[in-house]
């Protein structure tokens, strides 16, 4: 079927290529579809349909065809008529058992009548007990292809491609790349603009790719010349995907910047060479349509067979790809396009065996087959034998950007299709969508909206004139004396619109969801205006009364990993990172911080290792995700009594005091120590997850209701790697590295703050704290120092049994000590009073955050409590966020943290319980997710190791 | 490929000032927000960063001497100037790919048109809150590209250039 060298053919003769289809090896050439290559050797039959598994061949030829997805290695719902061969290529057909010829499925076409318009609305819905196997067996006939298992995948497979984005922001963006497109392009860029011309196609040219006629050839080379080499940024193989709010464009953009050299000389703009897809979100200041027209099938009986073919799609195949598309053809047509596909034809040696001019008054009856066309009967009742049958019955215009960008569209019956007819400011069309005319009438008018678009940029005083473009008269040609199919994507039929219209679903938009018609892949771009046509008739309106779908981005089916783009999850390190790498730290994930949850020794985690080494010797932790603030400013004071709970008019320089943040419903929000560095200077920690929230909470006040305090609060997270040092041993090593800092427990007592120089490394702040209930320091160096006094810390107190722990480690410990973790165990609605932090909260203070709420909460009692709690089985640790229970199974409360106390050699736990419950000796029992129980007696207090703070004070 | 070359410039010194947007510090400074712009002596580059904090950026001052400095200029009114110079990743994105680099990450219009030699703004790459600074380097495109410090890793791996 393969023809001699075509005049405007895309395939490289020079480079052949093989691939399989369904096992079975097929020569290609380079620029060859997978479909245009199957075409080529005799193959007829691509897929079986959606519900019937009616066998399906090429209609379109383009990447709309509904007959042509295939499968293409590990990537389902390939289009076969738009994907290029690739050598070694393996591709098979989808959804068939046990294989595309003979397909077991298309049993259905038995049960066609039980599978009438909404059957999935009448079917399967009783007995409500067999839905489960119902649906077993309906998964079975679910179409498309087979999605890859990661897992399983190779290199070069789908799921391992690579996806891109990136942003735009051209003066005019022009879509479409016809000789409409690329003039209304060419002229922007002459007049100054940034432009970016969009296409579909590897090639640009429009309808001008598959034209034999040597004018219109001769135009194509010269606009694409000329778009290669002006200032035009030209994507291939490109899609706008819609038009969003803002003015966004999505377009998405396949293939390697090899796949586009050969079309666009010099002008291949794709970014790496393993791109799969590149979604480009551009922000036009003007938006120029040029989509062109599509053309429309034709509704009539056997209108699905193999060998029914658009004329655009035989000139396709003929021009582009040297494929002659059949042996017999009979060409039904309304327009001259069908006479202009009849002369390919007959230039590539099929036989023409009639040309059914419509506007003579003849047509098509029913096209006859079985398994492909065989006959034509015609309306004058002569039946003609061939193989191919050749449509060309009409134009749709696709004016969905037109009315995503906020403008409208509406029938001219003179021409048998929409047009726009309202466009928004900053959004003009061109070319077929607009109207029909010769090559220079529809270049003239592209030049002019090329210019008025440039005009616009400029804010040019001359406003360029239009020159007319309308549609020109075409025959109302949408279907047949005798049912076919509409949607050949969904296989919904003429006769399934007149049942649905019948039923009462008689507006356009119920029509369609209760039919599914233009809800396939083509998206309404082939259907929509058939099916228009025939709910119309039905319903006795007219097709302007009907109306269109609405149309909705994507403009044609996108994939998943081009949506996704790349692998931007930001995380964070700390300057100490590389060393926990290095010393088998095991990674932990939070937020978007990589901290160390604990250190392997010989190859396992020891945090109960790290907690003994604490509790008996030191150990240092990096806590640099701290969420830390310098507050400056005399107002400082005011600033934080209005943020805590708590009263902070007395803290001194030099003072520490721990505070806890409530929201305005008192519910507790953050808490953290800040100390008084000098006079008017502070330092403020926050949570670790709570940083950015904090900041914003303190910006948010200061910029708002309180603007006339003066207080800067600088963000100095990162700017300070912090280091928790804290065991019995803590002193002494912090002593060995602090040259200018008195040490001693008179000198530097719990809370106090110093700057000093540690390790050599001046302007570090140093406090004295103790969040794992051990006297420790907590050391804020300047981050780039950060790993040099980590260095230090370890060297200076090998002989002490320095050892890092991670935040597992310290999670135990500062449970063993009864500490809270804000957000562990405090959630969305825990108020200060029921976390037990009644001793903070000063209601005598004039105003601070959620202080009325809290006013009320203090007056009502039965609010769960927390508490401590230890196991009665003392290695039974209970479930971290299980329930606890009271006789009956009445849920009375909820572990909010346990943990096995190395310390202790005991389990130990924290939770809410009711209030009743909450006395110390209470039994209470926390139920696990696999239904055990461990009983937990309620302790006196919340810590469980040291509750007098000797340590913390020694 | 893309012809854009990133290099560290994390050990630059940076201090913030913190003080009224239309004030007497805001005045000395005379850089406006969004803008950055050399010193005469071209050694320190004060960026307008928010509109009442200005970054200063130098590649041969000292923060200490810019703090000092700095806070001569504040006579009596409320400022702060706080050297955050640990606290910040810098980098420099330069060559002509440059620009194709950051729109890769960045939704911000780079052209000539919108962003001129000189412009500095607040914005997100791949998900992290930055600051852009267009800085040409003897006339090559360059952009100035500042997050905080503990990002620095992760934008090195989005902006490394292949």
């Amino acid at each position: 079927m393969r023809l001699p060298p075509q005049p405007g053919e895309v395939i490289d003769r020079h480079a052949p290529l093989s691939f399989s289809w369904n096992g079975r090896v097929y020569p290609a050439f380079d620029g060859d579809t997978i479909a245009s290559a199957l075409a080529a050797a005799g193959v007829r039959v691509f897929s079986r349909s959606l519900k019937y598994h009616r066998k399906r061949g090429l209609l379109t030829a383009d990447a709309h065809d509904p007959g042509c997805l295939v499968q293409v290695g590990d990537e389902p719902n390939v289009p076969a008529a738009a994907r290029h061969v690739a050598d070694g290529m393996v591709v098979t057909a989808q959804a068939v058992w046990p294989s595309l010829r003979f397909d077991v499925k298309a049993a259905n076409q038995l049960l066609a009548p039980a599978l009438s318009a909404g059957f999935y609305y009448k079917t399967f819905m009783r007995p409500r007990w067999a839905w489960p196997h119902y649906e077993r067996v309906l998964r079975r006939f679910a179409p498309g292809g087979r999605v890859p298992d990661p897992a399983s995948a190779a290199p070069g497979d789908a799921s391992h491609a690579r996806y891109e984005h990136r942003h735009a922001h051209p003066d005019v963006l022009v879509v479409g790349g016809g000789p409409a497109g690329m003039t209304a392009a060419l002229a922007a860029a002459a007049a100054g603009a940034d432009v970016m011309l969009v296409d579909d196609q590897p090639q640009l040219g429009g309808h001008l790719r598959w034209t034999s006629a040597a004018p219109g050839r001769a135009e194509l080379d010269r606009l694409r010349v000329a778009v290669a080499t002006g200032a035009i940024e030209t994507l291939t193989q490109a899609v706008v995907l819609g038009h969003y709010e803002g003015g966004l464009v999505a377009i998405v953009q396949r293939g390697r910047p090899a796949d586009h050299e050969g079309g666009v000389p010099g002008r291949a703009r794709n970014g790496h060479p393993d791109v799969e897809e590149t979604l480009i979100k551009a922000r036009p200041k003007q938006l120029i349509l040029a989509p062109g027209l599509i053309e429309r099938p034709y509704v009539v009986g056997g209108n699905d067979l193999p060998g029914v073919m658009l004329s655009t799609a035989v000139r396709r195949l003929i021009n582009e790809y040297a494929v002659r598309p059949g042996e017999r053809a009979v060409v039904l047509t309304a327009n001259d396009d069908g006479r202009a596909a009849t002369d390919d034809l007959e230039r590539a040696g099929v036989d023409v065996a009639a040309v059914l001019d419509t506007r003579a008054g003849v047509g098509i009856r029913r096209i006859r087959g079985r398994g492909g066309v065989r006959s034509v009967e015609c309306s004058d009742s002569r039946v003609i034998e061939c193989d191919l049958v050749v449509t060309a019955t009409g134009w749709t215009a696709p004016t969905g950007l037109v009315t995503m960008a906020g403008g409208s569209a509406a029938y001219r019956p003179d021409a048998a299709r929409f047009v726009p007819t309202d466009l928004p400011e900053g959004v003009y069309a061109t070319g077929g969508l607009v109207g029909d005319g010769t090559l220079d009438k529809l270049i003239a008018h592209a030049g002019a909206v090329g210019r008025r678009a440039a005009d616009a940029i400029r804010a040019a005083d001359g406003h360029t004139p239009l020159p007319d473009l309308a549609p020109s008269p075409h025959p109302a040609l949408f279907a047949g004396p005798t049912d076919g199919f509409v949607d050949l994507a969904e296989d919904v039929t003429a006769h399934d619109l007149r049942t649905a219209v019948a039923e009462g679903y008689d507006s356009i938009e119920l029509t369609k969801r209760y039919t599914t018609v233009t809800m396939g892949r083509p998206q309404g771009k082939l259907e929509a205006m058939n099916a228009i046509a025939i709910v119309a008739e039905a319903t006795g309106c007219d097709i302007a009364g009907t109306g269109t779908t609405t149309a909705r981005p994507p403009y044609v089916p996108v994939s998943l990993g081009a949506l996704a783009g790349p692998n931007h999850h930001p995380v964070r390190h700390s300057p100490m990172h590389d060393w926990h790498v290095a010393h088998d730290a095991v990674p932990l994930v939070a937020g978007q911080w990589i901290r160390p949850d604990s250190y392997l020794v010989d190859g396992r985690p020891d945090p109960a290792g790290e907690v003994l080494a604490v509790r008996h010797a030191v150990g240092i932790i990096d806590v640099t995700p701290l969420g830390k603030f310098e507050l400056r400013g005399p107002d400082v004071p005011d600033l934080l009594e209005f943020l805590y709970v708590n009263k902070w008019r007395k803290l001194a320089v030099g003072q520490v005091r721990y505070g806890v943040m409530c929201a305005d419903d008192g519910v507790v929000f953050d808490d953290g120590v800040t100390g008084r560095l000098g006079e008017d200077r502070y330092l403020l920690t926050a949570t670790s997850s709570g940083a950015d929230a904090v900041g914003e909470w303190i910006e948010r006040w200061l910029q708002t209701e309180h603007r006339r305090w003066r207080v800067h609060a600088i963000p100095m997270t990162d700017a300070y790697a912090s280091i928790n040092v804290a065991g019995p041993r803590s002193r002494e090593l912090v002593n060995r590295l602090a040259s200018d800092i008195d040490m001693s427990n008179e000198a530097f007592g719990y809370m106090r703050v110093r700057i000093g120089t540690v390790a050599g490394v001046s302007d570090c702040v140093v406090w004295r704290i103790g969040f794992t209930g051990e006297l420790s320091y907590e050391l804020h160096v300047p981050s780039g120092h950060g790993l040099a006094v980590w260095h230090a810390l370890l060297e200076a107190g090998a002989d002490l049994g320095v050892r890092p722990f991670g935040v597992e480690a310290q999670r135990i410990l500062r449970l063993e000590k009864g500490h809270i973790i804000v957000g562990q165990d405090t959630d969305g609605l825990t108020g200060a009073y029921s976390a037990g932090l009644e001793w903070a909260i000063k209601l005598d203070k004039a105003d601070f955050i959620g202080k009325p709420e809290l006013s009320w909460q203090r007056l009502g009692d039965g609010a769960p409590e927390l508490v401590g709690m230890q196991s009665v089985d003392p290695l039974a640790v209970p479930v971290e966020g299980c329930q606890l229970v009271a006789d009956g199974g009445r849920i009375v409360g909820r572990v909010t943290s346990s943990r096995f106390s190395p310390t202790l050699g005991r389990a130990i736990s924290m939770g809410f319980v009711d209030a009743e419950l909450s006395r110390p000796g209470t039994v209470v029992a926390a139920r696990s997710p696999d239904g055990r129980r461990v009983h937990l007696t309620v302790q006196p207090q919340l810590a469980h190791v040291d509750p007098e703070g000797a340590r913390l004070h020694g | 490929m893309v012809n854009a070359r990133l290099t560290d410039c994390a050990d630059w010194a940076k201090v913030i000032v913190r003080a009224s947007p239309d004030g007497p510090v805001a005045r000395r400074l005379t850089v406006r927000h969004g803008r950055a712009t050399w010193s005469a002596s071209a050694r320190v580059l004060t960026v307008g960063w928010k509109p009442d904090s200005w970054l200063l950026l130098s590649a041969d001052e000292p923060s200490a001497a810019i703090v000092r400095h700095t806070e001569a200029l504040v006579d009596g009114e409320f400022a702060s100037v706080v050297d955050v110079t640990h606290g910040h990743w810098l980098g420099r994105l330069t060559g002509d790919g440059s620009t194709r680099s950051l729109a890769a990450v960045c939704a911000i219009d780079l052209a000539d048109s919108a962003t001129t030699n000189g412009r500095a703004f607040r914005t997100r790459i791949a998900a992290v809150t930055a600051t852009v600074i267009r800085d040409d380097d003897a006339g090559a495109r360059s952009y100035l590209v500042l997050c905080d410090r503990s990002y620095g890793h992760y934008l090195v791996s989005v902006l490394a250039c292949d």
